[in-house]
């Protein structure tokens, strides 16, 4: 019977040994094959082929060809297939391996618990050494305590010490900041709409005489953006043909705060970009969110700075192929820096992380553009709305999903949209003004004019009114509702500058620098008339009951 | 030589098993479609259903049971071990080891300093049954029920002797765990125990290579000694010792009378046998009374000292706790030390909460911290003189038994009893014995 049970054990442990051999050998082999489809995975990078790269840069060269998008489909589709598989045979391989080293386990267990042999007692500690081993425990367990008791006073002692470096309770008074009185963080003021949330703001001044002028300073270099502001500095950018510089001044004095050149960029084409003299080399005006002010020049250079001067870091986008120069501004949404770089081609909508300039998004762009984008709420989403010259798309900032789009543009696109009440609006020369309704259905063309159009001042909607201000002279109010003409007022000189409302009030700067102030409401009722004495191009930051303008050569800060 | 070989196979095998979920990563970007695809928007899988917690507390009841009946009455290894693997699957594997009875003793320590939080009844029953059942059933709990027990009793081999006085060194960190973890939580600064569960990933398959690699080396650690996470570590542990500590109930080494025969003396793979107390001691009466004196009069001392020490580390273990370090972080960006702003600054400061209030609430937070530094160094450096005083005094010990507080009644000690006890008819028909 002993016998019997003597042969089962040994079988048992010779068939144990043996299928711990098997699962052993099987669960190394699924284990190198694992290791390899890793390393394949690594490795290859199917999404980045050349092949798949070469094809979609060959593509945006040619938008239309059918045939090359679809090609580019079936490769993307295969890639994605090898993908799939890959991460299949990856769980398929892991579920192997648990089941192989189960089994392995199980044998090693059954071998070992038939082959163990009970503990003997030599080598048992006798009473002295049972009080050796107390003894010795004793002093470990002192030496332990002591030490960590030492270790907590020297710590603690150390961290009074250096009381500085801990003494992170101190209160902070920390300054809160209300965005809509005391920033100005882009081109045309909070989400680019033109709206100014200054309770009011000065009806004359004049540049000449110094009349309600704070301060007029000269920026060290020419440009046509515009000022942008973050509670107590001011930005604008500066270029020549040599140099391209951004400028942060104090708000009260007028005086340069810092200035830094953004020169070296990595990526820069050693060829000149062409630029048309209405462009200048500093058109695009900056954007800031308080702690890093963005700035982007024709030359496709793009670079983000701490708002104490510092660099934080730059980039060449790529020569822009554009025949007037490259002139969109930039906008901050959140933490994401929005650069619109429309071209003829391979134009691109981009979102780079600000901290860190990494690209977040890019949204590929089929028309050139000269305008700006604007981020509105439309009450249940943000959106980032963008003119081109052939439609007006939007996009949600956080993705750069495309929302919607419509084509409803033609020309040489400069002004950029306008928002109020649920409804887009959009507008250019020789092309016509059109008011989009966005409902619950999707956007819908509301009307549509083309009468009146602007050339590169952007529109300005409140609820109820449109105001348009032309390059030939015109300023033009129209039924926000209907798009029919309430009234328009011929000036001596055209607009470039956008007009902005600050409050009731229209201020709308022409070209000689003369601002018309003007009631936004159903009937023409002028309010006042004030002049820099020197041409405008920009357009003014109106806040905490000043305005901040540039003109073709000095910079103003207007207040009574 | 041979088992060796096959022991470090074992090793390696496991180690790539741990691999396999380093790839298990998502590498690829959404298509992007030019057509009016929208992409879906992301949703949240619903909670779990209770019907799993339900059966997660009555399987625990019933696994702590058979557990008690195992460990107690019938003396079943095999029993204990198919416990032990059942365990594994049923709480480590399939509930990929969570609510654990461990890990709930931080939302015990939540709850009790946060009257904002709720602790649910599950996590309670989790965190009490045990509790109950080791206060008359010993840590039967931990013999086989407990996942992060049975996976590292299903890993010993053949582990290695450590010197006792290393092992009763070591045994001092499981108080000091638990104590840093109860505080933890009770500030509402974390859950470490959870954070640094090193069988997690084992049971999820997942993980960053950082932690994969800690599991791995985890695991490596359980082939070498036998339950390091149960001995050396598990704050939990601490509290079903001292139930255990006071059950009337255990695991005995011999079913009926010891006759000294040794041969159990190295069965413990834990070192939880305590030998025979030696009938003479190299120390006379009078010393050893005084060595004692000493140490009482020391204890209030030491319960003192280390209470003001922790005390004073209230800063350093403040930042524990996210709001202390986002109240830091915001004043090292405004004063311009630190360049870069974070995730929690930016969101910070597009909200409407002030500095002031942010800094009020992190004085509040490290003041908790310096009243539960006086209690936990308190708490220390009691256990410290407890188990000094432990080594201290002669207690009379005749036979070799189980300590009631550190055996984990697996009962691998029983079959190196030769007095042994003939199975019940009924233990023997199901096949346990
Ligand atoms: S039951 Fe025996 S072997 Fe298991 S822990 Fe207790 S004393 Fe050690």
């Amino acid at each position: 019977m002993n016998n019997l049970k003597q042969n089962m054990t040994e079988t048992i442990i010779r068939i144990s040994k043996g299928v711990a051999i098997v699962a052993a050998s099987f669960s190394l082999i699924v284990c190198i094959l694992l290791v390899a489809n890793f390393l394949q995975t690594k490795t290859i990078d199917p999404l980045n082929s050349r092949a798949l790269q070469g094809l979609t840069e060959k593509l945006q060269e040619t938008p239309g060809d059918q045939a090359l998008q679809n090609e580019i489909r079936a490769l993307d589709l295969l890639a994605r297939k090898a993908y799939f598989t890959n991460q299949w045979q990856l769980k398929t391989g892991a579920y192997l391996l648990i089941i192989g080293v189960g089994i392995l386990l199980i044998s090693l267990k059954t071998i070992f618990t038939l082959t163990k042999k009970l503990p003997l007692p030599e080598g048992c500690a006798d009473a002295d050494d049972s009080w050796k081993i107390i003894l010795q425990s004793r002093k470990w367990l002192t030496g332990f305590g002591s030490f960590l008791l030492t270790f907590s006073l020297l710590l603690a002692g150390l961290s009074y010490l250096n009381m500085n470096n801990f003494s992170f309770i101190k209160p902070q008074k920390m300054e809160k900041i209300d965005f809509k009185t005391e920033t100005w963080p882009g081109f045309r003021g909070i989400g680019g709409n033109s709206i100014s949330f200054a309770e009011s703001a000065p009806l004359s001044w004049n540049g000449e005489t110094g009349e309600n002028i704070l301060w007029k300073v000269k920026p060290p270099l020419p440009g046509y953006n515009s000022p942008v502001i973050w509670k107590d500095k001011l930005f604008i950018s500066g270029a020549d043909k040599n140099r391209q510089e951004v400028y942060c001044y104090d708000v009260e004095k007028g005086e340069i705060i810092w200035q830094s050149e953004v020169k070296d960029v990595p990526g820069r084409s050693q060829n000149k970009v062409r630029l048309h003299d209405d462009t200048g080399y500093a058109p695009n005006t900056l954007a800031t969110n308080g702690a890093y002010v963005a700035a982007i020049f024709p030359t496709g250079d793009l670079a983000c700075f701490k708002n104490d001067g510092g660099l934080v870091w730059a980039k060449n986008l790529g020569k822009p192929e554009n025949h007037y120069g490259h002139s969109s501004s930039l906008i901050i949404f959140e933490n994401l820096l929005i650069v619109q770089y429309d071209q003829k081609k391979k134009g691109k909508l981009l979102a780079f992380d600000i901290d860190s300039g990494n690209e977040v998004w890019r949204k590929k762009r089929n028309a050139i553009s000269w305008s700006s984008p604007i981020c509105v709420n439309t009450t249940n989403r943000m959106e980032l709305i963008l003119t081109n010259s052939t439609s007006i798309t939007s996009f949600d900032p956080r993705t750069g999903l495309e929302l919607w789009n419509m084509d409803v543009l033609a020309g040489e696109m400069g002004p950029s949209a306008a928002y109020a009440n649920g409804m887009v609006f959009g507008a250019n020369d020789y092309a016509s003004v059109v008011a989009i309704a966005l409902t619950s259905d999707g956007p819908k063309l509301k009307w549509e004019t083309d009468y009146n159009l602007p050339d590169t001042a952007s529109p300005l909607a409140t609820e109820k009114y449109l105001i348009i201000a032309c390059s030939y002279g015109y300023l033009v109010c129209k039924d926000a509702q209907t798009g029919k003409m309430l009234w328009e007022k011929e000036y001596d000189r055209g607009f470039y500058s956008s007009p902005i409302l600050v409050n009731d009030n229209i201020y709308a700067t022409d070209m000689q620098g003369v601002t018309h102030i003007v009631k936004c409401d159903s009937v023409y009722n002028l309010v006042g008339e004030a002049s820099l004495g020197e041409d405008s191009f920009c357009t003014p930051a109106i806040l905490k009951n000043r305005i901040y303008m540039r003109g073709d050569e000095y910079l103003y800060a207007i207040g009574n | 030589m041979r088992r060796k070989g096959v022991k470090y196979l074992y090793l390696f095998l496991l180690i790539t098993l741990l691999m396999g979920n380093l790839f298990a990563q998502d590498r690829f970007p959404k298509p992007e479609f030019e057509t009016d695809y929208y992409q879906p928007q992301t949703t949240t899988p619903l909670p779990d259903s209770q019907l799993f917690n339900y059966l997660d507390v009555f399987l625990l009841v019933i696994g702590m049971s058979l557990a008690a009946y195992f460990s107690l009455k019938s003396r079943s290894r095999r029993g204990i071990f198919i416990i032990s693997l059942l365990s594994v699957l049923y709480f480590g594997f399939f509930r990929k080891g969570c609510v654990c009875s461990v890990g709930s003793l931080q939302n015990f320590a939540l709850a009790l300093g946060n009257s904002g939080y709720v602790l649910p009844v599950l996590v309670g029953a989790v965190f009490i049954l045990p509790l109950l059942f080791s206060l008359f059933f010993a840590r039967s709990f931990c013999s086989s029920v407990c996942p992060l027990g049975a996976i590292q009793d299903l890993l010993v081999l053949k582990p290695l002797k450590l010197p006792s006085a290393l092992s009763k060194v070591l045994s001092f960190l499981p108080y000091l765990y638990l104590g840093f973890a109860v505080l933890l939580a009770f500030t509402n600064s974390g859950f470490i125990i959870c954070r640094y569960d090193p069988f997690i990933n084992i049971f999820r398959l997942s993980g960053d290579f950082n932690k994969i690699i800690y599991t791995g080396a985890f695991l490596i650690l359980c082939v070498l000694i036998a339950r390091p996470y149960c001995r050396f570590l598990c704050p939990y542990g601490v509290l079903l010792g001292w139930m255990s500590g006071l059950s009337s109930r255990h695991v005995t080494i011999t079913p009926t009378e010891c006759i000294q025969c040794k041969l159990c003396e190295n069965s413990c793979p834990f070192d939880a046998i305590e030998k025979p107390s030696p009938d003479k001691v190299p120390e006379t009466r009078t010393a050893g009374t005084k060595r004692v004196g000493i140490l009482l009069l020391l204890i209030p001392l030491i319960i003192f000292v280390s209470g003001f020490a922790l005390s004073r580390l209230d800063n350093i273990l403040a930042r524990a706790n996210p709001t202390v370090r986002l109240a830091e972080q915001i004043r090292l960006e405004d004063e311009g030390v630190v360049k870069e702003t974070t995730l929690e600054s930016r969101t910070f400061r597009s909200q409407e909460k002030t500095g002031e209030q942010l800094a009020n609430e992190s004085q509040n937070i490290v003041a908790q911290f310096r009243i539960g530094g006086w209690i936990l160094g308190a708490f220390l450096g009691l256990t410290f003189s407890l188990k000094l005083f432990g080594l201290s005094v002669r207690r009379k010990r005749e036979d070799y038994e189980p300590n009631p507080q550190h055996c984990f009644s697996c009962g691998r000690c029983w079959e190196s009893c030769p007095v042994d006890r003939a199975p019940s008819a009924k233990v023997k028909k199901l096949g346990l014995k």
